[in-house]
């Protein structure tokens, strides 16, 4: 079935390329003058507006949910019979892909919210001269020096694979040192330190006094333990057939992780499912304060 | 001990410098123990675990010529654990002449980190000699978790077809000779120390099977989904690395089959991690016992 | 003790190796970061000015890497070149022939959108914020029933198991899945909040229920504490073996 399309896509050739950065350019006019009309509306309307959005971008999903999924023509032969529902002017799948993918722009520029919340504190106690100023200098020196490597790194590998010629190399082994050397080696180590804080807590802080932390922490033993191969030879002698071997350490780690702690995560699970899918709908429903609702 | 004090002073005073010892020596006791099992670690025999051992099972029982596609996401930060599963993984799979695709999500460097650890297992004996493009593909990194998962179990050829190996899509390769769906390939296997599992659970459709290789920190909420059937099955942590290479020994005894290397981290970290938890195990009892002598006197407050 | 252990000159020398360029160093790099990692571990004698000066650093990467991956995973492929294409580029015998992208150049709207999201500096027109971030709550509220229904709903199907031990289902399977069962039930039990339990009956499975919860945080603890342990190990290995060379590399 062949729908009415509207192409918004130009073939890219090397002539046109004003016409596209043009085209572009339009585009970020017009969203704009949208955007600016937006802002100007009544304050009364703009929860509505913000609640529009919120609900169609959920809609979008829901639809892709409800809708039957494209024909798949298997390397078996054989064929799944779901009927692709073509959406005008689009097939709904090419939907989602561009759904996707401008989702994550979005994100994407979220997260440089961030980074400029953290740049805008360390930039103002280095320029009042506020206490531990010299820590903000290392903080920003060595984002800086990330950010250049990185960027080096990747301007060095699109030379390469473009055939450019030049050093490419000495930027790729900066970057390796700047990533894999100190940004991932700091990770694991900070990761790590956990260890000891949590043997720390074990000593001073898990007191037996209830039935629930005596539960706790026998059950968080033989877990351990059941983890262990060194541990488990205190219960090797043990038969490995029969009602005995259900003493077995390994197998009562088992039979704890998949017979009484599964289900008992499972309803914690079912919870959290039922809420997220509650809060969901409140969400697109614009009735959860903080999203379109103060 | 001397003989002139009460014997019920004394063991106030012990317990109460129990009670209050500075953190730090606990620490240097775990740092020392550690320390020398990390360089002289003792060897130990193993009892695989079920679930791992159904991963395992599933795969090894697999045809040569079949394809399995590896979704890999960790990075130093789960290196102890996570390194020794795919290791482990990766031999079983090219020992088994199964082919197979890799993705990383999470690090762009991960691909650079996996391949020369790929690149020395084919050199192993008994890993037939394997080939980037003709017996496993590395699809490399893909930024957006969400977009790789949906677009693998979309169209699997169109998700990776950018990424080359010689000059060719890796999709043109015989490495994806016959596999026009996710659901062509047997087994996708996530290796992964963060929660990116979750996903594949909710996008992966019934006719595809799941693996899980994870971090033991990640098991208690993955288990259900072993137990409900959405994992064949799961290794865990250090000790499913553990497993993995003693399966391995088991189906290739390295005494039969010389050059064979069947262990690497797994059992390695085996014992630094017996008695650091047992050095847990032991300060939980004394935190408790110091706590308990010290009301009993009633100078606890 | 290793032949090339740091307690040995070749250690040194490597270290200092006058030939190649000294960041192609394998040692010297692994100084770096064991310097650094130290450096963090001194947190465990006390909070000191080593441990701030790489903490700071810690996060100044960390940072900086989040904004050379928006640009280059983010920014670049998902919007750059999808809005204004790339030309085809035939094969040379250097470079892999690179084929076209058409120039969806709409997508330059989006960019307004995003950058609404700065208004949150701004007091009069914060709300503006409002919109980017609505759109992601959004489309992620939307996926929850997609979500829902594969990752929680199997997980349900599977609570009913056969109790009855008849044909397939031996009594210790029986009894297992009895379990499973009462301890899904009584651990949702406890979850009722939405009314006073007045009823004995309901208050004593609660307590139960309570206890029952307990074994599931003691596994998810017990295994947190391996993880953490695990990965100090690998820490320690990365510093006395790959480091120092004081034992069999693996």
């Amino acid at each position: 079935m062949e729908l009415l399309q509207i192409d918004l896509t130009l073939p890219r050739t090397d002539a046109n390329l004003w016409l596209v950065i043009g085209l572009a350019g339009l585009a970020m006019f017009v969203s704009a003058v949208i955007l600016f009309g937006i802002s100007r509306v009544p304050s009364n309307f703009r929860r509505p507006l913000v609640g529009m959005f919120v609900f169609i971008a959920g809609l979008i999903w829901i639809l892709d949910w409800a809708l039957p999924k494209a024909t798949v023509q298997r390397a078996s032969g054989e064929t799944d019979s779901i009927i692709p529902i073509p959406i005008w002017p689009y097939e709904y799948d090419l939907v989602m892909e561009k759904v996707v993918q401008g989702s994550q722009v979005l994100s994407g520029v979220l997260l440089a919210l961030g980074v400029l919340s953290i740049l805008r504190v360390h930039v103002k106690r280095l320029t009042k001269g506020q206490k531990d100023w010299p820590f903000s200098v290392v903080l920003l020196g060595s984002m800086a020096a990330m950010i250049v490597i990185g960027l080096g790194e990747w301007i060095a590998n699109n030379r390469e694979a473009a055939g450019i010629p030049g050093n490419h190399e000495d930027m790729k082994t900066a970057f390796s040192v700047v990533f894999i050397d100190m940004l991932q080696i700091l990770d694991a180590a900070m990761f790590s330190l956990i260890a000891f804080f949590i043997l720390s807590a074990a000593y001073r802080a898990f007191r037996i006094r209830s039935v629930e932390a005596t539960i706790m922490m026998g059950v968080a033993l033989v877990v351990l333990l059941g983890f262990i191969p060194l541990a488990m030879a205190l219960t090797a002698g043990l038969p490995t057939e029969g009602l005995a071997s259900n003493f077995r350490i390994e197998n009562l780690k088992s039979w704890i992780l998949l017979t009484v702690s599964t289900p008992a995560l499972r309803a914690i699970d079912l919870g959290l499912g039922l809420g997220l899918l509650a809060m969901a709908l409140r969400i697109m429903l614009g009735l959860e304060k903080g999203v379109a609702v103060d | 001990m001397s003989q002139d004090l009460q014997p019920e002073q004394q063991r106030q005073t012990f317990w109460e410098t129990m009670y209050a010892v500075d953190r730090r020596w606990l620490y240097l006791i775990l740092i020392i123990i550690v320390s020398i099992l990390v360089i002289n670690p003792i060897t130990v025999p193993n009892v695989e675990d079920p679930a791992a051992e159904a991963l395992y099972d599933y795969l090894s029982g697999l045809n040569e010529g079949d394809f399995v596609y590896i979704e890999s996401d960790w990075t130093n930060s789960t290196r102890g654990e996570s390194r020794g599963q795919f290791e482990a993984l990766i031999r079983l799979l090219m020992r088994k002449k199964v082919r197979f695709c890799i993705s990383t999500l999470g690090d762009p460097q991960i691909p650079d980190i996996i391949r020369p650890i790929i690149e020395g297992i084919a050199q192993e004996a008994g890993s037939n000699n394997y080939k980037e493009g003709t017996d496993y593909a590395i699809a490399g990194y893909f930024p957006n978790l969400e977009a790789h998962v949906s677009g693998l179990v979309n169209n699997i050829r169109e998700t990776v077809r950018e990424k080359r190996v010689a000059g060719r899509s890796i999709v043109d390769t015989p490495v994806f000779e016959g596999i026009t769906d996710l659901s062509d390939a047997k087994c996708v296997v996530v290796i992964t120390g963060s929660s990116t599992i979750n996903l594949w659970y909710e996008r992966i459709r019934a006719k595809t099977k799941l693996g899980l290789m994870c971090t033991a920190v990640m098991s208690g909420e993955n288990i259900p989904y072993y137990v409900s059937g959405q994992l064949v099955g799961i290794a865990i942590g250090a000790k499913g690395a553990f497993d993995f290479e003693s399966l391995l020994e088991k189906e290739w005894p390295a005494d039969q089959n010389p050059g064979y290397k069947n262990f690497t981290s797994g059992r390695r970290y085996m014992s630094p991690l017996f008695f650091a938890l047992m050095l847990l195990i032991l300060a939980v009892v004394m935190g408790n016992v110091a706590m308990y002598q010290l009301k009993r006197t009633g100078r606890h407050n | 003790m290793l032949a090339q252990s740091v307690f040995t000159p070749e250690w040194w020398q490597e270290l200092f190796s006058p030939d190649g360029r000294w960041l192609e160093n394998s040692l010297l790099r692994i100084t770096i970061g064991a310097i650094l990692t130290l450096g963090l571990y001194s947190l465990l004698y006390r909070e000191n000015k080593f441990y701030r000066f790489t903490e700071h650093v810690f996060v100044g990467l960390a940072t900086g890497f989040s904004v050379v991956a928006l640009v280059k995973e983010v920014l670049w492929p998902q919007w750059w070149v999808p809005m204004l294409g790339v030309p085809e580029r035939e094969a040379t015998p250097d470079v892999s022939a690179v084929p076209a992208v058409e120039a969806a150049w709409l997508w330059g709207a989006l960019l307004p959108v995003a950058c609404l999201a700065f208004f949150v500096f701004s007091k009069k027109h914060g709300w503006l914020s409002r919109i980017p971030l609505g759109i992601i709550v959004g489309l992620w509220a939307g996926q929850q029933l997609n979500a829902f229904q594969n990752r929680f709903l199997p997980q349900v199907a599977d609570q009913a198991r056969p109790i009855i031990p008849l044909g397939e289902t031996s009594p210790a399977m029986a009894v297992n899945n009895l379990i499973v069962v009462i301890t899904w039930i009584v651990v949702l039990s406890y979850f009722v909040y939405s009314f006073e339990q007045k009823s004995k009956f309901l208050q004593r499975t609660s307590l139960m229920g309570r206890w029952l919860l307990m074994v599931g945080f003691g596994a998810i603890f017990g295994t947190t504490m391996m993880t953490r342990f695990v990965l100090f190990i690998d820490r320690a290995y990365y510093l006395l073996i790959q480091w120092l060379r004081l034992g069999e590399q693996l």
